[in-house]
């Protein structure tokens, strides 16, 4: 499959900018001590710019969705800032908000959870563009037919009075990717768009995807947990463990050869379709992730790493070395290599 | 080779629903000798719990046609009644690990007397002799022990998963079918899992029948694979052929939809969908998808049996095995 080349100019204001981003749930007792905080988000800094794709790959708890709920604004961050070309996201009044959101679609991970079962097709894709303050009917109608005819839900007339039931797992999530799109949108957030689905529709979903942003020169962040997708689809990968981004990498660095010992991990585990496999184990950490509120000190992998480095990785937290080119990873394996600027 | 431990005959499934009968499961035929594990591979909908359930008897209320021969060791026992079934098969020769259920433990029972249940029903143990073979048990699914006092809360997905697993093996029974065991789990705790199974299937001697969508991890288990489509089986081969030549052009197809991580490859996807289980159509079911299809495939194609001991459903490969261009 062909790569989506996009030359990311350096001089260019990226479409958006994520600088030290922390996202922290107070915990109360009884509704009013605080006994903590779970932080569920602790420190993400990144660009994206048009036409890009970025993978982030992690394990459930690990952060990634808080990272896409935070810029969607559904939660607030509790340090650090977001630029949405360039403008301060905290500088925002509501109109302001109302503008931005318009700006980004959300395709959800479960398409049928993601849609009111009471709404048809096209009340689905106009509750939008009513909201946002689109009145003339022609001009709905119009788009309704553009972005229908886009994710190839044809024959658009057939579908327009369809409840979400009676859509197929692969149709309903062509429907989220239609209302996703419905504001022409400049940045897309995928949540695991398509680990509900069938394997023989993935592909398809994924191709789709690739090709709404070719069209319209998307910058899109895919979430998942699945790393041979990620292979396919996108240009940089960022993978995620305990709240922070581990590893960044240009997907065929990262391919070539993964760093940090999680990331090679998450490489173990998974399995392609080969007989010979039969015959191997698997050589995983056991274990589970840390604990958010009281994460362990120092880097957040370390009691389940067999290349622990005792009385460094216990206890200080390793900033991101960057190894080779566009190739970084926050691991004290690599100490010996010039920290990278975040960013 | 060893012997054949569940023989399959012409079994059907067939739910009652106010459209018409639901053929969930159509006419499926298989061996399975003792000791190996079979995966059963196919998109959601295409029966594969439906099958599992039709050999534990353990059936829903609207049943329309019940029918076949489930040959066990010997003995026929569809013709077992209800209650025989359920002393004699289920839970003690044929246990199963249902989907999601890690979530489905009992909250208010501590692990240890959750497993011992079975236990103390169907083979009459003592409870210090039950407590035994359970914490036996834990330690083959590596689990420690002392965990066994504990609540399911008390433990993560991937050790109440094991914890259901252990349950199933604690009776000592020689078929087990997992549906699904590793989906619902994380990646790494995923692969521990597969681990654990790939250990107690080369240290015991069980037959285990794996239910999955996911043909990647399917691979880590399977020594025979078979893929259903709409009911039917439409392919049955052993790992080693299914994985590096496929005959039926879905199971090509569905390869070729499975991306990998370690080599890089053209991506398809199949276009369309099943068709519906109410009124399938006559001919091969696949047909509508399929892109080798002619004229012949608006009859029904026959099993055929392939030299390399595989069976498949589809008129490409009738005729003693050769391979047609249409």
């Amino acid at each position: 499959m062909p790569k989506t080349a996009v030359q990311k100019g350096q001089e260019k204001q990226p479409v958006l900018r994520v600088e030290d981003l922390h996202t922290w749930f107070e915990v109360r007792r009884m509704g009013f001590f605080k006994v903590g905080d779970v932080r569920a988000l602790d420190g993400v800094t990144f660009d994206l710019h048009a036409g890009e794709t970025i993978s982030i790959v992690g394990e459930s708890g690990c952060g990634k969705s808080t990272l896409a709920k935070t810029i969607l604004g559904i939660h607030s961050p509790t340090k650090g800032k977001i630029y949405f070309e360039g403008r301060d996201l905290s500088t925002l009044d509501k109109q302001g908000w109302k503008e931005y959101r318009s700006n980004i679609g959300y395709i959800q991970q479960d398409p049928y959870g993601a849609l009111p079962t009471f709404m048809n097709v096209k009340r689905i894709l106009e509750e939008p563009m009513k909201i946002n303050g689109i009145t003339d009917k022609a001009e709905r109608a119009r788009r309704i037919r553009q972005v229908l005819e886009e994710v190839k839900l044809a024959p658009i007339e057939d579908f327009l009075p369809k409840f979400p039931h009676m859509l197929s797992g692969g149709q309903q999530q062509r429907l989220v990717i239609a209302r996703a799109m419905i504001l022409e949108p400049k940045l897309l957030i995928a949540d695991e768009p398509v680990s509900m689905l069938d394997a023989s529709v993935r592909i398809e979903i994924l191709q789709l995807l690739q090709g709404l942003q070719r069209k319209h020169n998307l910058a899109i962040i895919y979430i998942t947990h699945d790393l041979s997708t990620v292979r396919y689809f996108s240009e940089r990968i960022f993978a995620m463990y305990g709240a922070k981004i581990i590893e960044k990498s240009s997907t065929q660095a990262l391919l070539k050869e993964a760093l940090h010992p999680y990331t090679q991990a998450l490489f173990e585990a998974t399995s392609d379709p080969d007989v010979e496999n039969l015959k191997t184990f698997k050589d995983v950490p056991t274990g589970e992730p840390p604990s958010l509120m009281n994460p362990p000190a120092g880097c957040r992998f370390h009691p389940r790493c067999r290349q622990m480095i005792k009385g460094l990785c216990d206890q200080q937290i390793p900033p991101e070395f960057l190894v080779r080119d566009e190739h970084s990873a926050a691991c004290w394996l690599y100490k010996d290599y010039p920290e990278h600027a975040a960013g | 080779m060893s012997k054949v431990l569940l023989d399959v005959k012409n079994l059907k499934l067939y739910f009652r629903t106010r459209l018409g009968p639901v053929q969930a499961v159509d006419d499926v035929s298989f061996q399975l000798r003792e000791g190996r594990t079979l995966a059963v591979v196919g998109e959601s909908g295409c029966g594969k719990t439906s099958l599992a359930k039709a050999i534990l008897r353990l059936l829903p209320r609207n049943i329309h046609t019940y029918s076949g021969s489930i040959v066990f060791d010997g003995v026929d026992i569809m013709k077992f009644d209800d209650e025989r079934f359920r002393q004699e098969i289920r839970w003690t020769k044929i246990a199963m690990v249902p989907q999601a259920s890690m979530n489905s433990l009992n909250p208010v029972l501590r692990i240890e007397d959750q497993l011992a249940e079975p236990l103390l029903i169907h083979e009459k143990l003592t409870r210090q002799q039950a407590a035994a073979r359970v914490a036996e048990v834990f330690k083959i699914v590596g689990l420690p022990t002392d965990f066994l006092s504990r609540y399911p809360f008390e433990l993560s997905g991937g050790m109440r998963q094991r914890a259901t697993i252990a349950m199933a093996l604690a009776s000592n029974p020689k078929l087990v079918v997992l549906d699904e065991p590793s989906s619902a789990l994380d990646l790494l705790t995923q692969a521990n899992l597969m681990n654990v199974l790939k250990k107690i299937k080369q240290e015991t001697n069980t037959t285990f029948i794996l239910i999955t969508h996911d043909i990647g991890t399917a691979s880590e288990l399977a020594d025979e694979v078979a893929v259903m489509y709409a009911g039917e089986m439409i392919e049955y081969a052993s790992a080693e052929y299914f994985y590096t030549d496929a005959h039926h052009p879905y199971s090509q197809k569905l390869m070729a939809s499975v991306p990998t991580l370690r080599e890089d490859k053209e991506l398809g996807f199949i276009p369309g969908q099943p068709p519906s289980l109410i009124k399938p159509p006559t001919g091969c079911r696949f047909a509508a998808r399929c892109e080798r299809r002619f004229e012949k495939c608006s009859e029904h194609p026959n099993i055929t049996h392939m030299g390399d001991g595989s069976t498949v459903q589809c008129w490409l490969h009738d005729k003693t095995g050769e391979v047609k261009h249409a």
